[in-house]
């Protein structure tokens, strides 16, 4: 009898069960005969369609600001990167609902940058699908540039040397040299980023509003049928939790313990 | 023409160079951790140096303060330990990326890159991915690499590192052949003499970031400077052809030797394996001649004792038996040398 | 007792660790504890009515369970053992009757008026519905499939206003959370929320405005009847009717 491993196994064991009944759970009660009707709906094809042009436009985002912002954190070590890092990975941490708080009081109708955004330019962000993007890359960046920062902290400099003494100038030492190398951390973020940001749904409920295709992302409309329609609640969650285990299948290679 | 002198220091890393190398090519050697690849990275612009300069014919590349010109401006080719083939690219485009990245156009730099393979005898593997090539053709494609840039200078960190010893008598053969072709200053940094005398018309050693010694072979065998010179360069050399277990050296005379290996080679004769004696010795040695003796020099604790004769050699000898042999120069001596202490590397 | 679904069972057990943890040593006392499902907006009327009924009463404990009626109905239906259901549409506790789960018939025991909901000082000149149609405003609404909603467009269908809602929100916690940022200027809401600490607003009381019924029922799978009757009573009763009222209900 060896107990330590046996209470290994157990403690594994109920671990798993953690996480696999509540997906056992949704599947039992999913309403499978109404699900295509339930799906086919033109309300549930919208929130699809926004949550993914959404979710893809964060992972834009997140390539545009946030790769610079992880050649920076990654280029060396000092307290500013470390306090910039610091608020970088906020969002990780943060209830979503302190997110949105801090979205709306940087970029609402009375926010620091709102306000004037409103009086100068006429432009308000809430309500609006810009808003929408806005909370999913404020959601999702994190990842992206945690990701893709312990990518070229992993990656050795001596590839850059090497490229240099060849007579590559910076530009195309990080494009054709760094970026293709460390592409596996890239292609990690992005999906991890895109996860995240499709996932979203408190920030955007308070920073973007919930109003059907235009701010109505998945996760909002499964909220919402939580309070007039639970059998689609359920059905929406499948969708998600469905796509979600798609990603991760695509991730897989990626993740620890993969072959 | 590329002179070195200054260096840098940073924390225990400190290098204090001096070094001059014409249309030649010079080997560094030196215990680890002596600044040898430091002095490598200092040259091709991978660091900056702290104090003095660096000048590559009439362009000052390093000036120790504002005058810097970038890796990517010099035109050295850097060859470090580890090939470093850009694992993304097939071996074609790795060769291209030097030309590519100095403004050839796409055709260009792959037409040149597929010269240079080809003249390297490397064409067939032009669409491998590096991770498929053995390491002693990863050095070559490397080399390839490098070359293709047609560079002013070109710098070698321990070529052999790591790779079989028949792939290395291959690359060995194939270096020598790129350094006789090569019109300009070369660096070869090696830890083993062996490589520095068959590779380099000079050897530079150096020890704490220093040079101690720098000369021919045969120079810094006759009179090393320090003891680490005496042990690692201080070693006798000869060339020759192995046939059915006889070497045949260039410089006349046989030895027989208990290495399995036949052709070119240079054999290697550690000075302390090599013994004198007034008459002719017993025993297992077969390989005995007489000489004259032709100079003893005192190093601590011991002295180098160098015979003429068909084979030139010198014998590490101690202090006592040189007194007891009465050993001075035009004494006669027998020279033995075993079989098994003669060390054999292909050529 | 009705043999629940493995989900209902979990919901049961959550729920009945929760007790454990919040009661500690009424676990051990006879009565069981009266177990009360409440639509979200009797949140405030309900706590304090437990609170009045502990002062004055019974040491039972009672265990007020609030979020929106349609999850109610869904642990309902996945066998959790419920005492009282009170929600916001008689259509929802006529479901449960249907269902065969009620003991009782279902009783009115509060209606609540619908409200415009501005920030306070009312700085954008809302007077009334009409208003809400104005293009410098930005106005919210709960979305359709909420009652609250159904009851504001009615609302605004009856006095012939066409609104652009920029939000169809969950709840009507979430329109007067945005009329507090100020990220909207307007909403309807209903007239008890008009309590919420940062807004104010008016209540549509002229004639042939919609007002939400709150039906109270007694369920069959309940173990406290006896005080689930005192409960009720209580509510139907002057004291209740003068709590409801002091939280801006009003009753029938």
């Amino acid at each position: 009898m060896n107990l330590p491993r046996i209470a290994l196994a157990v403690a594994a064991s109920a671990a798993a069960l953690l996480f696999a009944v509540p997906l056992v759970g949704l599947l039992a009660h999913a309403p499978w005969s109404d699900f295509p009707v339930l799906l086919g709906d033109a309300r549930v094809r919208d929130a699809l369609a926004l949550s993914f042009a959404a979710s893809g436009a964060a992972v834009g985002v997140a390539i545009v600001l946030g790769m610079p912002l992880a050649l920076w954190l990654a280029s060396g070590r000092s307290a500013l990167r470390t306090v910039v890092r610091t608020i970088v990975l906020l969002p990780v941490v943060l209830p979503p609902i302190v997110a949105g708080i801090a979205l709306l009081a940087a970029f609402g109708r009375n926010g620091l940058v709102g306000a004037p955004l409103a009086q100068i330019f006429g432009v308000t962000i809430p309500f609006t699908r810009v808003a929408t993007v806005v909370a999913a890359a404020y959601m999702g960046l994190p990842f992206f540039v945690l990701a893709v920062e312990s990518g070229l902290r992993a990656f050795d400099a001596r590839w850059l040397d090497m490229a240099r003494s060849l007579g590559a100038g910076p530009i195309r030492r990080f494009a054709y040299v760094t970026l293709p190398m460390i592409f596996p951390s890239v292609a990690t973020g992005m999906l991890l980023c895109f996860m995240r940001a499709l996932g979203e749904y408190c920030a955007t409920q308070l920073f973007a509003g919930n109003l059907e295709g235009v701010t109505r992302t998945l996760p909002l409309a499964c909220g919402l049928a939580m309070e007039t329609d639970p059998r689609l609640a359920i059905a929406l969650s499948l969708l998600l939790s469905g796509g979600s285990v798609a990603v991760l299948l695509l991730l897989k290679r990626r993740l620890p313990g993969a072959r | 023409m590329l002179r070195l002198v200054g260096g840098l220091s940073r924390g225990s890393l400190a290098v204090d160079m001096e070094l001059d190398v014409g249309r030649e090519t010079v080997a560094i050697v030196g215990p680890n951790g002596a600044g040898k690849s430091t002095t490598l990275k200092l040259i091709a612009g991978l660091l900056k140096l702290d104090h003095g300069s660096l000048r590559c014919d009439d362009d000052v590349w390093d000036d120790g303060a504002d005058r810097f010109t970038a890796s990517e401006d010099r035109r050295v080719a850097w060859l470090p330990q580890d090939p470093l083939l850009f694992p993304h690219l097939d071996v074609l485009s790795n060769v291209a990326f030097g030309p590519r990245s100095r403004g050839a156009s796409r055709s260009e730099a792959l037409r040149a890159a597929g010269a240079m393979l080809e003249r390297l005898d490397l064409g067939r593997f032009a669409a491998r991915k590096p991770d498929t090539l053995s390491g002693g053709e990863a050095r070559k494609v490397a080399i390839a690499r490098a070359l293709v840039t047609r560079p002013r200078v070109l710098l070698l960190d321990e070529p052999f590192a790591g790779i079989d010893v028949s792939a290395a008598a291959d690359l060995r053969k194939e270096l020598a052949s790129c350094f006789a072709a090569f019109d300009g200053p070369a660096i070869l940094v090696t830890h083993a003499a062996v490589d520095a005398f068959m590779l380099a018309d000079r050897i530079a050693v150096i020890e704490g970031g220093r040079r101690v010694q720098i000369g021919t072979a045969q120079a810094l065998g006759a009179a090393p400077a320090t003891r680490y010179v005496a042990d690692l360069v201080g070693l006798n050399f000869l060339r020759g052809v192995v046939n059915d277990g006889v070497l045949s050296l260039d410089g006349g005379g046989t030895l027989v030797v208990a290495h399995p290996m036949e052709g070119p080679v240079t054999a290697t004769v550690h000075p302390r394996a090599v013994s004198l004696h007034r008459t002719r010795p017993d025993g297992s040695p077969r390989n005995v001649w007489s000489a004259t003796v032709a100079s003893v020099e005192p190093s601590p604790g011991s002295a180098r004792v160098r015979v003429a004769g068909p084979i030139p050699l010198v014998a590490e000898i101690t202090d006592a038996s040189v007194r007891t042999l009465g050993l001075r120069a035009g004494v006669e001596v027998f020279v033995a040398v075993k079989a098994t202490e003669i060390t054999l590397t292909s050529v | 007792m009705r043999r629940g679904t493995f989900l209902g069972r979990m919901v049961v057990l959550a729920i009945g660790l929760g007790v454990l943890a919040a009661c500690g040593d009424a676990a051990g006392s006879t009565s069981a504890p009266l177990r009360v499902f409440a639509s979200a907006s009797l949140a405030g009327v309900l706590d304090d009515a437990v609170a009045t009924l502990k002062r004055t009463e019974t040491d039972t404990p009672v265990e007020l369970h609030v979020a929106g009626t349609p999850q109610l109905l869904l642990q309902i239906d996945h066998g959790a053992e419920v005492d009282l259901l009170l929600c916001a549409d008689m259509a929802d506790a006529r479901r449960v009757v249907d269902a065969g789960l009620a003991a009782d018939a279902p009783v009115v025991f509060a209606r609540n008026r619908m409200a415009i909901v501005h920030a306070p000082g009312n700085p954008r000149k809302i007077g009334g519905l009409a208003d809400l149609a104005r293009t410098d405003l930005r106005v919210a609404l709960c979305a359709p499939g909420v009652p609250a909603g159904r009851y504001a467009r009615a609302a605004l269908a009856r006095s012939g206003t066409i609104v652009r809602s920029v939000s169809d929100e969950p709840s009507v916690r979430a329109v007067v959370m945005k009329v507090k940022q100020g990220e909207i200027d307007a909403g309807i809401v209903y007239a008890t929320d008009l309590r919420t600490a940062g807004v104010e607003g008016h209540v549509l009381d002229s004639e042939g405005m919609p007002i939400a019924d709150y039906p109270i029922v007694t369920l069959k799978s309940g173990r406290n009847p006896t005080f689930a009757a005192r409960f009720r009573a209580f509510l139907l009763g002057p004291d209740g009717r003068a709590l409801l009222a002091r939280h801006g209900f009003s009753t029938p």
